[in-house]
């Protein structure tokens, strides 16, 4: 393990595509969210003759694809759209693994937005901040782990919550098809969102404050935890032949990579990142200060190589 | 599920670069949905086809019935009696044909769009 380059010196290269690649795909956040809140405030004012902003979410077309394919049609408040944006986000998947909530989900965007706020509230009030240092050390994948005192409590609540999008996918795809309807609409956040435009509470609403107030605590709570499109995307991205790979030889074991994942994935242990939960957001990539330790690379799933490396136990 | 960080796979055969990367997600995702409407398969509204007709009751499927419909289009297509859909459902007999299915709901504790097409099912039955 090379160690010549310190991790605070960043290199020209890394010193470059830090923020290029970082801003781009902010953009294209922005970009989504910005379009999301044109057709919301278009049927805000047009009323039935716009259309919702629900008839653009992908999941929408997960939960009327059982009924589309078995009886032709959609069920209540989805539509064709929905449909062929849940084929975009799968074709994209299947290609570019987890780039929908990386890069174009805007309720992950405004996830992040409420977590860059917690920073910023973090850094001006100093008790705030020193308390969020303790509770980001104890959910940080490198604390504690391999020593003799195991997972820390918060690692442990960590990966038993991370379990729950997968309950909460399943009980979707069963309630929709036994019931033919949207067993989900009247909890999901974005639905909630979309409606507090028209003044509308539900239980939704209570969802969205409290995936608002957890991503004030973690970063991209909700997506970690509870949402079920997240959930479908990681199974799909499986079989992807994109993913994170760090090169031990050129690594220096910063760890600034692991610090930085919004996901909790410990990048600094792995070879691969294969960890389902990965967005492909790029940065660990970005964040890392050996331009060739870390890279997203093109391979062939499942096939192995002699020249790759003995994959190190991150658990 | 999501502890799974190592695995051994082979060292990728390419390196992709990030702009490369960005540029395949917007192709990917924005070209289905580009292809998805080519082909006929967008419509953001249940009230129009995907070729922009509005949509018909044909009166052969109770489950073509959505809550925006009002209550003539329903009496039209399946040719029933207004006063029997009004004393099945409790719906107030001051209460307009063109009032949207929905709204019954509210005006009408017994009502509700499943209830309506189970009833239409039954009526059909011979
Ligand atoms: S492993 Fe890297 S690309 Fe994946 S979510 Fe974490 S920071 Fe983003």
């Amino acid at each position: 393990m090379s160690s010549t380059v310190s991790p605070r010196t960043p290199t020209v290269r890394a010193r470059w595509r830090r923020p290029s690649l970082q801003t781009l795909r902010q953009l294209v956040q922005l970009g989504v969210v910005g379009f999301v809140v044109f057709v919301a405030g278009r049927h805000l004012v047009l009323g039935e003759t716009a259309a919702s902003a629900e008839a653009f979410c992908p999941f929408g077309g997960l939960e009327t694809l059982y009924s589309y394919l078995t009886g032709g049609r959609t069920i209540n408040h989805t539509h064709l759209s929905n449909l062929a944006l849940f084929l975009a986000v799968a074709v994209t998947t299947i290609f570019a693994r987890g780039a929908f909530c990386g890069w174009i989900c805007p309720l992950g965007t405004i996830q992040e937005w409420t977590y860059a706020f917690s920073r910023w509230l973090q850094r001006r009030i100093p008790p705030l901040g020193r308390a969020m240092n303790a509770l980001r050390k104890s959910l940080n994948p490198r604390s504690a782990r391999g020593s003799a005192t195991g997972p820390t409590l918060g690692q442990r609540i960590d990966h038993g919550l991370s379990y729950g999008r997968y309950l909460v996918l399943a009980w979707i795809i069963g309630g929709t098809i036994t019931y033919g309807s949207m067993v989900f609409r009247d909890y999901d956040p974005w639905s909630a969102l979309l409606s507090l435009a028209e003044l509308q509470l539900s239980v939704g609403t209570a969802v969205l404050a409290v995936s608002l107030i957890a991503s004030l605590f973690v970063e991209r709570a909700w997506c970690r935890y509870a949402c079920p499109l997240g959930a479908t995307i990681s199974l799909m991205g499986r079989l992807s032949p994109l993913h994170i790979e760090r090169v031990e030889s050129a690594c220096t074991s910063c760890g600034l990579c692991t610090q930085r994942c919004p996901m909790g994935i410990d990048v600094a242990r792995a070879d691969a990142i294969t960890d389902l939960s990965c967005i492909t957001c790029l940065r660990c990539v970005n964040e890392c200060p050996r331009p060739d330790a870390i890279d997203l690379r093109l391979a062939v799933p499942g096939i192995h190589s002699a020249a790759a490396p003995t994959p190190t136990s991150g658990d | 599920m999501t502890t799974q960080t190592t695995a051994p796979r082979a060292r990728g055969i390419l390196r992709i670069s990030g702009l490369a990367y960005a540029a395949l997600i917007l192709i990917l995702f924005f070209g289905t949905i580009q292809i998805a409407q080519y082909a006929g398969l967008w419509s953001v509204s249940g009230k129009l086809t995907p070729d922009g007709a509005a949509v018909q009751l044909s009166g052969a499927d109770p489950a073509e019935i959505k809550g925006w419909m009002t209550i003539e289009s329903v009496v039209d297509a399946y040719h029933m009696d207004k006063v029997a859909l009004y004393a099945r459902f409790g719906i107030p007999a001051e209460t307009p044909t063109s009032a949207a299915l929905k709204d019954l709901e509210v005006v009408s504790p017994d009502f509700s769009i499943t209830a309506l097409r189970e009833w239409l099912i039954e009526q059909a039955a011979p």
